[in-house]
Parts: structure tokens; sequence; C-alpha cells
């Protein structure tokens, strides 16, 4: 996974700029920044809902710029956990993983789906990992907030994703469930390359293998996330923005 | 241990049985007359199941649904009119030939093909413009309603082909070979399609397909992120839909033994989403109990009251409307629906151990309109 020098500009306002990235295959990289720093922009683009006005954007060597995001999710195979839950309602938290999982996802293929032992194993096995096998048949609405959140962390796993990318998995959530959150991204998507974009400090270390700091748009460091806690360029900017001194 | 199956056989499945058996056994007890009246009906279940499983299941309000039943009856209509040489309503604008476009409407079979495949194709274009320039909500009621009154308007001023406003009339009814069906006959073909029919929406809405297009309705953005083009679901439904009720307007045919442009235009496309809006949508038995349930009033109430009949249909269904506002049996469902929610939000065992629960204590949201 890799960016090459990927601009955006909303109406002039370059709210990404220039921003080159690399991600190992089976890496779990962790954007951080403060707001407006343009890490939402960025998965925005990986997952092609956003077209960058420059610079290319590639998955596996393949380009993947300017895709639909239809195309990126299915043929490309990039699985995307949004900010706040984003499911479907009505559905049960069974058909919501039925609905994501991967390789079915054609008009064809849907006329030919059959819910068989192989495919209800599957979706048994991912329910297990988000801790909801015992509410599969439970409307999503009627779950809490951080369960609604994992439940659209094992809609992303049911997508068979090469690439996972999270938009703050943790936003809204206790203590409590935050840690647990991050053990479940430790072991469900250990083999996977894992792109997640958080706030949470504490969340930040348990997860990260390697921590690109973004400011204003830019790449500000990249590194460890013990190296990027004493880089002293970002100490400043966290301490400017006054972002609860935490990094600090 | 995880059993369960698509084919959730809730109450609203019993109406429709109950609906079907009434259907089946109703010649034993109605006149000839009724029975008639009964075929209309059963066509009319079909032509509303088309637009169920476009708006109930994907949410797509087609305003104009009767173009599709209009031009699949027009098609079987022109191939019986041309079927002995130029009809009257052609050879008094001096037309003194079948047109070229409408001789290959004289072979019966190829007519009954095309009475699906015309409206198929004409939805397949239509959602293919509408569908990739991202039309949604407001705008998907408005472009169709123009359509369907542009269509009417086309069929009104091409009298020369179509008849004009008075249509065409006198129709002859199926016939196997040369034998023409009596009224009995004709009225359990209908029913043995419509009940095809049904058994293929019910297929259709209960399959991954009829899943997506549920998902498409409640947050279609987040479903191209999981890998699906809304655009083509949307599209085939479209077309499926389409089709249906091109298969209602050419039933209607033989039983009306006659069309005209009010069978094509705003109004009776406005008919269809009152039956919908007053049985409810996306469960299909709504829509079918709509239809059956309007067309009856309509016809018993006219006998009664032959001058206020509209006024007392009209505020049936407002009150339908106002105090139903899913419909009847949207409202039935969705009332089981709430309840059964909050059962799931107060249940203590979920916190508690070892606990065991067996799929099926749950109905699962599938009824939900």
């Amino acid at each position: 996974m890799e960016l090459h020098g990927v601009s955006v500009s909303f109406s002039g306002f370059l709210a990404v700029d220039g921003v080159s990235l690399s991600v190992k295959k089976g890496e779990t990289r962790v954007i951080i920044g403060p707001n407006g720093a343009g890490k939402t922009t960025i998965i925005d683009m990986i997952t092609g809902k956003t077209q960058p006005t420059g610079g290319r954007i590639f998955l596996n060597g393949v380009d993947i710029t300017g895709r639909s995001p239809h195309e990126i999710a299915g043929r490309h195979k990039v699985g995307r956990k949004f900010q706040g839950p984003n499911l479907f309602n009505d559905l049960t938290v069974y058909e919501n993983i039925e609905v994501a999982l991967g390789g079915h996802s054609t008009v064809m293929k849907t006329f030919l789906y059959r819910r068989d032992k192989a495919v209800e194993e599957e979706i048994k096995v991912i329910l297990e990992q988000i801790n909801l096998y015992e509410k599969r048949d439970v409307v999503s609405t009627a779950l809490s907030h951080g369960e609604r959140q994992w439940l659209e962390m094992g809609m992303v796993i049911a997508q068979k994703p090469q690439l996972i990318v999270l938009d703050e998995p943790t936003a809204g959530m206790t203590a409590d469930e935050t840690y647990k959150t991050g053990e479940m991204i430790k072991t469900m998507m250990k083999d996977k390359t894992v792109i997640v974009v958080e706030h949470d400090i504490d969340f930040v270390e348990q997860i990260a293998e390697t921590v690109t700091v973004l400011h204003q748009g830019k790449l500000l460091a990249e590194g460890s996330f013990a190296e990027v806690k004493k880089n002293p360029k970002v100490v400043q900017v966290y301490l400017k923005d006054d972002y609860d001194g935490e990094v600090a | 241990m995880m059993k369960r199956n698509f084919n959730h056989i809730g109450w609203d499945k019993y109406i429709d049985l109950t609906l079907f058996a009434v259907l089946l056994l109703f010649p034993l007890v109605g006149s000839l007359f009724r029975v008639e009246m009964m075929s209309k009906v059963v066509v009319f279940i079909i032509f509303a199941l088309s637009l169920d499983i476009l708006w109930g299941s994907a949410g797509l309000m087609n305003l104009g649904q009767a173009m599709f039943f209009g031009l699949g009856g027009y098609v079987l209509a022109l191939s019986y009119a041309t079927r002995e040489g130029v009809p009257v309503f052609m050879s008094s604008f001096g037309v003194t030939q079948v047109p070229w476009f409408m001789q290959i409407l004289q072979n019966t079979g190829i007519a009954i093909i095309l009475g699906m495949v015309v409206p198929g194709m004409v939805a397949g274009l239509l959602g293919y413009f509408i569908f990739t320039s991202k039309v949604k909500g407001v705008f998907f009621n408005i472009i169709t309603l123009s359509l369907a009154s542009l269509i009417e308007l086309f069929f009104t001023n091409q009298q020369k082909y179509t008849g004009g406003a008075n249509g065409i009339s006198g129709l002859p009814p199926m016939s196997i070979g040369a034998e023409p069906l009596s009224v009995l006959e004709h009225y359990y073909v209908i029913l043995a399609m419509g009940l095809l029919v049904y058994l293929f929406c019910r297929w259709l809405t209960n399959s991954r397909f009829g899943m997506i297009l549920k998902s498409v309705r409640e947050n279609e953005s987040r479903l191209q992120f999981l890998g699906f083009n809304p655009a083509a679901f949307k599209l085939v439904i479209f077309v499926i839909s389409g089709m249906i009720a091109g298969l209602a307007g050419m039933l209607y045919i033989p039983i009306n033994s006659f069309i005209s442009p009010n069978n094509i235009g705003v109004v009776f496309s406005t008919s269809v989403l009152v039956w919908l809006a007053v049985g409810g949508r996306g469960n299909l038995t709504g829509a079918m109990l709509g239809a059956f349930m309007i067309t009856w009033m309509e016809s018993l109430l006219s006998e009664q009251f032959e001058n206020v009949w509209l006024l007392l249909l009209g505020a049936a269904m407002l009150a339908v409307v106002l105090f139903f506002p899913k419909g009847l049996i949207g409202t039935l469902l969705d009332w089981q629906y709430n309840r059964k929610i909050e059962r799931q939000i107060n249940r203590p065992e979920f916190e508690s151990e070892g606990l065991r629960l067996n799929g099926n204590e749950f109905a699962t949201a599938k009824g939900k309109v």
C-alpha cells in the first residue's frame, strides 16, 4: 500500500498536501494528528470516496487512483470501518455480517448465493471474535454503541480484505471497550495490512507498529510510537494545539 | 445449531396462504360476473407485486409504474388487433397496411414475449440513465412521474397506430387453439400466473439479492464500501419490476377486452401507489391485500352508492393513511417489530453467563417494512 505525493484540495483549500506513505504488507499503521490534519481525507482517498487532485495511490503495485468505492472494496479488497458505526439498522447482527461477506457482491453472485454450512461456519467464527455470537439475532439498532462499533469491525473482516482501514474504531467507547477493541485488532487482523486513524493515545500505543503523524495536511513525522513520542516537532504541534497534552 | 432459514414463515405468510386459498375457492361461491371481476383483482395483485419489489424492497418509489403495465398491454392488444389485417382505427386514418414495426406482433407467441421484453427494455434504458447518474429520492419520483405522463401523451397522440384516446377495443379472450377459454378457465390461468409471480417475488426478496436491495434502501453509501455497486442492483430490480408489470398488463387485455391511455398513465400509476400505501410496503402481503381490498371496495361502493362512492373510497383511504401510515400490514408488522426490539433491549440475560439462545427465539427482522 503506497501513496505517492497525494494531494487534495477542496475549492482552493489544500486539505492534504503531497503526502507520501508506504505501508508494508501485514503492518499495522496508525495515523495520528490534530483535528484538520487530513487523516480522514487520506482514508477517503484510499477507499475511493474522495478523488485526489494530485499524486497516485498503489495497492500491491496496482494503481487504484480514481477508482470508484465499490471497485476498490470489491475488486481490490479494501475494507473500511467508518467513524461512528455505519450499519444496516434494519438488519440483524447476523444479517449485517452476511451482507458484508466478501466474494458474493456482484448481482449474479447474489442470485446464486446460498447460506450453506461453510458460510454459516465463517459467520459464526467472526461473530465469536467480536463477542456478538449470542446476540446474532438482535437487530443492530438494539446494540450498545460499543457493540455497534465491533459489529462494523466484524463486517470489515467478513469482507476478507487485503487492506483494512479503520477510522477511529474506538470513538465513543469506554476505556474497557477500547482495550478490548485493541486486542481484537491485534488478534483478528494479525496477518492483514491495517491502517488506523486514532485520537486515543493509549490505544495507539497498544496497537501501533508504526505511527505516522500528520499536521495541516503534511507529513510531520514517522516511526515507532516511542520515537514519535520523543520527536520535538510532534510535541510542539500537540502542545501548541493544546491537544490535552496527551503525547507530551 | 445455527438452524435458520430464509423462508421463515411468519404470520404475514399465513395471510398470503389464506388469500390464495380464498382466490382458489372463490368460483365455488361467486357468480360468473364476480369471478370475472376477481380475475381483474388477481391481475392487479400481480401489478401491485411488481411495484412492491421495487418500492418496498429497494425504496425506489416509481410514480409511473403503469407505463410498464400499459406497454405490456398495448403490445398484446396491438397483436390481437393486427392479427386479421389492418384494424379500423388504423384504416380510418388511411393506413392500408400493417406498419412494418407491428408486423412482428402479428405472431401472438412473439407478442407475448415482447409484452415482457419491451417494458423490461424500456425500464433498462431509463434505469441505466437514472441510476448511473445517481438520481435519487424525490428526483427519481419526479422523473418517473413525468415519464408516465409523457408516454400517456405519446399513446394518445399516435392515434393512427394506437387508437388514440379511444384506445383499442373488442379484444378477444385467451384461447387455446381455436377454442376461446371460458371465464372460469381464464380465471384459473390468471390465478396460476399470480401464484407463480408471488412465489418468484418471495424467492427474490428472501434471496441474498433481496437482502442487498433492502440494504440499498437502508444505507446505500455503506454498501459501496462493501464492494457492491448499488446502481447495478437498482437497475436489475427496475427491469424485473418492469417485466412483471408488463406481464400484468398482458393478462389484463383478454379479461378487459379493451385498453386505453388510461392504463398507461399517471392516474393508473397512482392507483397502484394507493394500493401499496393502504396495504403496506416491503412485505408483499400488504401490496396484495391493498390491491384486493381497494378493487373490491371500488366495485361494491360504486354499485351501492352511485353518486358518492368515490368520496367514500377517498375517505376510507385517507383514514388508513392517517391512522396507519405504513399501511395496514406494514403497521402490524411494525408494531410486532418494535415489541421485539424492546424485548431485545430489555434482556438482562445478555449480561449473564452460560446464556443459551436457540436462534428461533427472536424473530428475525425480515418482517420490518
